[in-house]
């Protein structure tokens, strides 16, 4: 295998994995969830996987931090049987939500794991569990379809980035400057920066039908969301995360988020591992907040000035130098943007649905569920999605950030927000 | 500057082929901005674009899923704008 570094946004995902685990989390894991039909045969599925080439290529990838080098990919040696998937019978619901989807992948023994459940009611399920260093949103439907057929195969890697050295250091000059003069210091967030969560995350899945998906979306176009929908959900996220902080007597003086971008080239569906992810970040005010329409007026404001600005690329830029920093000193550096506490959440729109596998090794799938990663702070992560006309949100939560009833208060008035008109 | 529809559509695929696209990639001008996995803020930076480059300033209102569906539709749009 030739020598490939890790991506700036692979490093970021690591440091993001250290800040998990000191809290207590199994790591930074993204998990797919995929319903198979009840006829499904584990032990011939597993059989099957246990040949399949890409999931036996990325199975024996590890990261070797060799600092003041960069980070690098390296192949563990053949090994001699398949150890990276097991199945489970019998195995109760509660069980699956605690143990299935807490389970850890790590760089000791392997960043990605399949398990394959028979649960006690006679349903079928497959759990693709990969660090988050591993894959992207797109990188990790690559690998999923890698799985289930054997016959589609994707380039491990990336092809590396042709800018001049001069113009990365530029970017990265300008690109430190800007972040510090935009400090999030006193962001609000759900969850001390110090908590422990003592269980795995909670996840809450809000769904919408075909009707109310158009409704959902013309009242988007009705709040000023132009191009795409995105700037509504956010400023939804966004009220719904508030009106929790306020209920509890606080009164931060803005939210500050940072919401991922696919910097792949497009046109083809790219390589299979390493991230290629940048950011932008957005700041509103309780002020800005209190209308959808007032809070997408400012994201689309903040949105077409970090486009002018090129802020992705540029970011994109500085992550990659910061690679050369140890991880501490890393850390150091982002907890003293944002006091520790990174972001006041998490959210990610995957757009439509780009998985439709219907059929994996042969077995019907039935249904499909993406689990995100959900660091802690900030504790609240929702990751919005489109299937068949279908809006979908998933949001993740640890009891530590948001209790239960304050989920529900928060699905009952962001599906509030969604529906109304923008007047709301 | 005089520009016709033909000049904004080669200068817009340029600007795609070097910013976003794989290489080797032909974008074709009636294709969906989505079969080439080209997102919505990919399609506010082109709008943002067409203005800069061309002074052309195309209306939050007609910034709807029809105009901004593909390559072809944008630049009808901005035409239809430019004539304003």
């Amino acid at each position: 295998m030739m020598k490939q570094s890790l991506s700036g946004s692979d490093y970021f995902h690591l440091l993001l994995d250290r800040k998990m685990l000191r809290n207590g989390l199994v790591g930074n894991i993204s998990r797919i969830h995929l319903e198979l039909e009840s006829a499904t045969d584990l032990p011939r599925l597993e059989e099957k996987l246990s040949t399949n080439k890409t999931l036996l290529a990325v199975a024996k990838l590890r990261i070797k931090v060799r600092w003041p080098l960069l980070p690098i990919w390296k192949q563990r040696p053949t090994q001699s049987h398949f150890s990276c998937s097991q199945i489970h019978s019998n195995m109760e619901m509660a069980e699956f939500e605690t143990i299935i989807l807490n389970r850890k992948v790590d760089n000791q023994s392997g960043l990605v794991y399949l398990d394959l459940c028979a649960l006690a009611d006679g349903t079928k399920h497959l759990v693709v569990s990969m660090h988050h260093v591993l894959f992207d949103h797109q990188g990790m439907m690559n690998f999923m379809h890698a799985l289930a057929d054997d016959s589609i195969t994707f380039p491990l890697f990336p092809k590396e980035d042709g800018t001049n050295l001069f113009k990365r250091m530029q970017n990265t000059l300008s690109m430190t400057l800007y972040m510090l003069s935009r400090s999030s210091w006193k962001l609000g967030s759900l969850v001390d920066r110090n908590t422990k969560p003592k269980a795995a995350p909670k996840f809450r899945i809000i769904e919408f039908d075909q009707d109310q998906t158009t409704c959902i979306e013309t009242n988007a176009w009705k709040a000023g969301s132009r191009i795409g929908q995105s700037a509504f959900y956010m400023s939804a996220v966004g009220q719904i995360v508030l009106h929790i902080i306020q209920n509890r007597s606080q009164n931060p003086p803005y939210l500050w988020f940072s919401v991922p971008h696919d910097q792949r080239r497009k046109g083809t569906t790219g390589h299979l591992v390493s991230n290629q992810l940048s950011f932008f970040f957005f700041k509103l005010t309780p002020a800005q907040l209190k209308q959808s329409a007032a809070a997408v007026e400012e994201i689309n404001a903040q949105l077409k000035s970090q486009i002018k600005d090129r802020v992705t690329e540029r970011y994109e830029h500085l992550q990659a130098s910061l690679r050369l920093m140890p991880m501490y000193v890393y850390e150091w550096m982002v907890d003293l943007a944002s006091n520790g506490n990174v972001s006041s959440f998490g959210f990610s729109n995957l757009g439509e649905e780009k998985m439709p596998v219907s059929i994996f090794q042969g077995a019907q799938v039935i249904g499909t569920n993406h689990y995100p990663p959900v660091p802690s702070p900030p504790g609240f992560n929702v990751a919005a999605m489109k299937a068949n006309g279908k809006l979908k949100f998933v949001l993740a939560y640890f009891d530590e950030s948001v209790t239960e009833q304050e989920t529900t208060d928060m699905e009952v008035k962001f599906r509030e927000i969604l529906l109304k008109p923008s007047d709301n | 500057m005089s520009v016709d529809k033909a000049k904004i559509q080669e200068e817009l695929s340029s600007y795609l082929h070097k910013r976003f696209l794989a290489k080797d990639v032909t974008l074709v001008p009636m294709a969906t901005f989505s079969d080439f996995g080209i997102d919505s803020m990919t399609v506010v930076e082109l709008v943002m674009y067409i203005e800069e480059r061309f002074g052309i300033e195309i209306p939050a209102d007609q910034l709807t899923g029809h105009n901004l569906k593909s390559l072809d539709s944008l630049v009808s749009c901005a035409m239809a704008n430019k004539a304003k």
